[in-house]
């Protein structure tokens, strides 16, 4: 009996000790998952949507027969792309609109595909190559296009935050797609007759079969706000949801309307879903100029760890401001984990963010953590530091000229190799100093200092930099 | 949080469950015992409870020094019940100093230190209470003497950690072991050499006769870390002060029950190349410094005369596992640490087998094998 209850006891405890090690730590794994969510999302009634420089945050299925299909995205960029996929043989009304637009109005573009290659299309284009140039679609070679790239109209809400909002009208089986501004009903679409009679529709298919029309339709739309040559972002963090201090902020930038704020963490005390939902309120309400946000330790401590997927969206993502590509990391668990750091080194080497243009001149990276704490023993930073020393040696050999953090409050700059961190919270959180950093990008010149970068334009030169401390 | 905290009680409590399963006590039947010359428990030494370990587990989780109120040792129960708060308000100070003053590099010493002190005084007054009630005051087993003289050691290591790549590490290790001085050189070896690491450990016996009782020593330890695939290369070196004293000269039940801490001050200077997949030169010039806090604080005892367990926290930025918010589970602090278990066997004084987990974020487990020459 107690050789049995020993073995038993035995098992137990190992069994114990396994699920001990494998529960206690997810939240980085979890925190992947949600951004990843908010990318691409698959709806039960055969539509789909991808989106690149913002986020999906409402995607509620409805019956596309009786009802237009709502989708709500929040701007990240400054150039979205939107795939909206379907595989449905019934005409879809879409009604789609774009939160935090901000103040001045973007350009549409859209395009039509079948997410497949036309065999014969394909078959030309191998045979002549090198003889001719067949028409293929840089943003999405492996899609048959259907029509040209043309223009749409977005409607303009005076809400808070400022929306964009237009319709998409889908129908799969007769090509036909159609794009008007504002959220109209089924009968605004204007589709064709034999849309509406129940015809002859093969189901999509998952495979390449050789039958494009069996494949995904697609609209591919862009929306493009315009960027001068000289362009200014505020960074800010470590308020500690502190409303004197994010009112101060507020008034300062809706009068010096730099073209995008960046909310680097901490913008909570505790980190639950309230604070953070007054928080993302007071800002969509107050600020006249676009916001996006990643999260700061604090912000994780309790139910924001989840509830921000819903508030402010990826809390990890990129943009490009003309030759520049701004990164955002999350790193509010102290760690970037591999999968950030594999993303992060994508987004260094290639060029595309959904859109095929000329590779950034140069990198900024934006996270709340810095990867070493000046004060190494107070252990602000990333909390394994062989994790640092592998994140500042890419962004080094990179080129990156800042990585900009928000952990710490006071402004502080720190040299690793190639790469300067600068430690500017500015947010008064912990009874630091109250200042918003502003960033000045100038392909001009006329500001800044022109620091090296990894893909010079064609005269050789890099874009120039200017960090300033705004006090409030 | 209450996940973590679950985790961490499972954890722990499952430790302490195996103890009379490892334990195993040889069975006679007491007329032979006699015989053969055992004396019976002293009148001065009180005897071990079942019921009062286990009342100790759970309630005595919430109210540690229960099981010692089972057992009627009224003064240790209160000093327990005394550490266990004396533990909580260190952790509460350092949530109020993580809370007035987050980014104080001031204040953070502290706050991280009180954190991993309260939390190691709270789990070891309630492993003391559970363990002294079970035991009574039969002490536990003392180690033979220490070993000296030299060893080699081979031990793999598998870590799970999800902040790089490497899984499967191999280890070499020597230990020049005199009556004061031990020097530890290792090279450690990821299975497709991506990651490399030379390092040398030596320590001083400045206080006390042996490293197996209550002493003081002081060390140093330096290694190189080279990174292939992320390109770079780090030096460092830590000053540490190592302590071990047995909790038995304050609490009768706990004779032979002994807590250990290391406590440094690291330096690193790292190296990044210009290319990944390259490691920078030995010369090249560093690119940033670094330096860092290393706290571990644990219980030891020994299982056998050649078997030791130990268990203990450890907050060291440059580990292989990357630490967690163990301490921190409860009252949220800016301190993160990792949980370690060993158990050193040894066989026939030439011989010996180590096993190691360290849970983090991630988790690592060693298994070990040393022969003295």
């Amino acid at each position: 009996m107690s050789a049995l209850s020993n073995l038993i006891l035995r098992r137990l405890s190992v069994l114990l000790l396994i699920l001990s090690m494998s529960g206690c730590e997810d939240r980085l794994g979890a925190r992947n998952e949600l951004n990843s969510s908010v990318v691409f999302k698959e709806l039960s009634n055969g539509l789909s949507i991808r989106a690149y420089g913002g986020s999906i945050m409402k995607t509620e299925p409805v019956d596309l027969l009786e009802l237009a299909q709502p989708l709500t995205l929040r701007s990240q960029s400054l150039d979205m792309r939107i795939d909206l996929q379907s595989r449905t043989c019934t005409p879809s009304v879409v009604h789609l609109e774009i939160t935090h637009a901000g103040p001045s109005l973007p350009e549409g573009q859209f395009r039509v595909f079948f997410d497949e290659l036309d065999p014969v299309l394909e078959a030309t284009r191998t045979s002549l190559a090198g003889v001719t140039q067949l028409e293929v679609d840089a943003d999405s070679p492996d899609w048959t296009p259907l029509g040209d790239t043309r223009l749409f109209d977005l409607e303009p809400v005076s809400d808070t935050p400022r929306k964009l909002r237009w319709t998409a009208c889908l129908d799969r089986v007769n090509r036909y797609a159609k794009l008007i501004a504002g959220h109209t009903d089924f009968s605004g679409c204007n589709f064709p007759e034999t849309s509406l009679t129940a015809s002859a529709c093969g189901e999509a298919s998952t495979q390449n079969n050789q039958n494009v029309a069996s494949g995904n339709f697609v609209v591919r739309h862009r929306v493009k706000w315009p960027v001068s040559r000289r362009t200014t972002l505020a960074v800010w963090g470590s308020d500690y949801g502190d409303e004197i201090n994010q009112a101060k902020l507020v008034s300062a930038l809706n009068a010096a309307r730099p073209d995008i704020l960046i909310l680097n963490g901490d913008i909570t005390k505790m980190g639950t879903a309230a604070e953070l939902e007054r928080s993302v309120d007071f800002f969509d309400s107050q600020l006249d100029i676009p916001w996006v946000a990643t999260l700061g330790d604090r912000d994780v401590i309790n139910s924001g760890s989840i509830e921000y997927i819903n508030r402010i969206g990826s809390s990890t993502f990129a943009f490009d401001l003309g030759p520049t590509r701004v990164i955002i990391l999350d790193s509010a668990d102290q760690a970037l984990g591999l999968d950030a750091r594999t993303q992060l080194n994508t987004w260094l080497t290639q060029s595309s963010l959904g859109w095929s243009a000329a590779a950034p001149s140069h990198h900024l990276i934006v996270t709340h953590v810095p990867p070493f704490d000046p004060s190494g023993h107070r252990g602000a930073g990333l909390k394994q530091r062989h994790e640092g020393a592998s994140f500042v040696a890419l962004a080094s050999r990179s080129l990156v000229p800042y990585v900009i953090t928000s952990q710490l409050s006071d402004y502080e700059v720190t040299r690793a190799g190639q790469t300067q961190i600068v430690h500017s919270g500015g947010g008064g959180g912990s009874g630091g100093s109250l200042y918003w950093l502003k960033v000045t990008l100038d392909q001009d010149c006329e500001v800044g200092l022109q620091l090296p970068c990894r893909y010079p334009d064609e005269a050789g030169l890099c874009p120039c930099i200017l960090l300033e401390k705004m006090p409030l | 949080m209450s996940r973590r905290t679950g985790c961490i009680l499972l954890l722990l409590s499952s430790l302490f469950w195996t103890k009379t399963a490892w334990a195993e006590p040889a069975r006679q039947p007491l007329e032979t015992a006699e015989q053969q010359g055992y004396m019976g428990r002293p009148e001065n030494l009180k005897p071990g409870s079942l019921l009062g370990g286990s009342i100790a587990v759970f309630p005595g989780v919430v109210f540690h020094g229960l099981g010692h109120i089972y057992t009627e040792d009224y003064s240790v129960a209160l000093s327990l019940f005394a550490v266990e708060i004396i533990g909580i308000g260190m952790m509460a100070a350092s949530q109020i100093l993580n809370a007035e003053y987050g980014g104080s590099s001031k204040t953070a010493p502290a706050e991280q230190a009180l954190s991993h002190v309260g939390f190691v005084l709270f789990m070891a007054s309630w492993a003391a209470d559970v363990i002294g009630s079970y035991t009574g005051s039969a002490p536990f087993t003392v180690l033979d003497n220490q070993a000296n003289g030299t060893r080699i050691g081979v031990q793999y290591r598998f870590a799970e950690n999800p902040l790089n790549r490497f899984r499967h590490h191999f280890l070499l290790s020597v230990a020049f072991d005199t009556h004061r001085l031990s020097i530890r050189p290792w090279l450690d070896l990821e299975a497709s050499l991506e990651r490399r690491e030379l390092g040398i450990e030596a320590s001083v016996l400045t206080v006390g006769d042996s490293r197996l009782k209550d002493n003081v020593s002081l060390g140093i330890r330096g290694a190189r870390l080279e990174n292939e695939p992320d390109g770079w290369a780090n030096q460092s070196l830590l000053g540490f002060m190592d302590t071990r004293f047995d909790l038995g000269r304050w609490i009768a039940t706990l004779k032979k029950f002994f807590i250990f801490n290391r406590i440094g001050y690291g330096y690193s200077g790292y190296q990044f190349s210009e290319r990944a997949s390259n490691v920078p030169s030995l010369l090249q010039e560093t690119d940033l410094s670094d330096n860092w806090l290393y706290l571990e604080s644990g219980a030891n005892l020994a299982l056998a005369a050649n078997t030791d367990l130990s268990i203990s926290l450890v907050q060291d930025p440059t580990g292989v596992i990357s630490p967690v918010k163990l301490s921190s589970a409860v009252f949220d602090t800016s301190a993160n640490e990792v949980m370690k278990v060993e158990m050193n066997h040894r066989y026939e004084d030439n011989a010996g087998i180590q096993v190691q987990l360290v849970m983090g974020t991630g988790f690592g487990i060693w298994l070990g094998l040393e022969y003295a020459l």
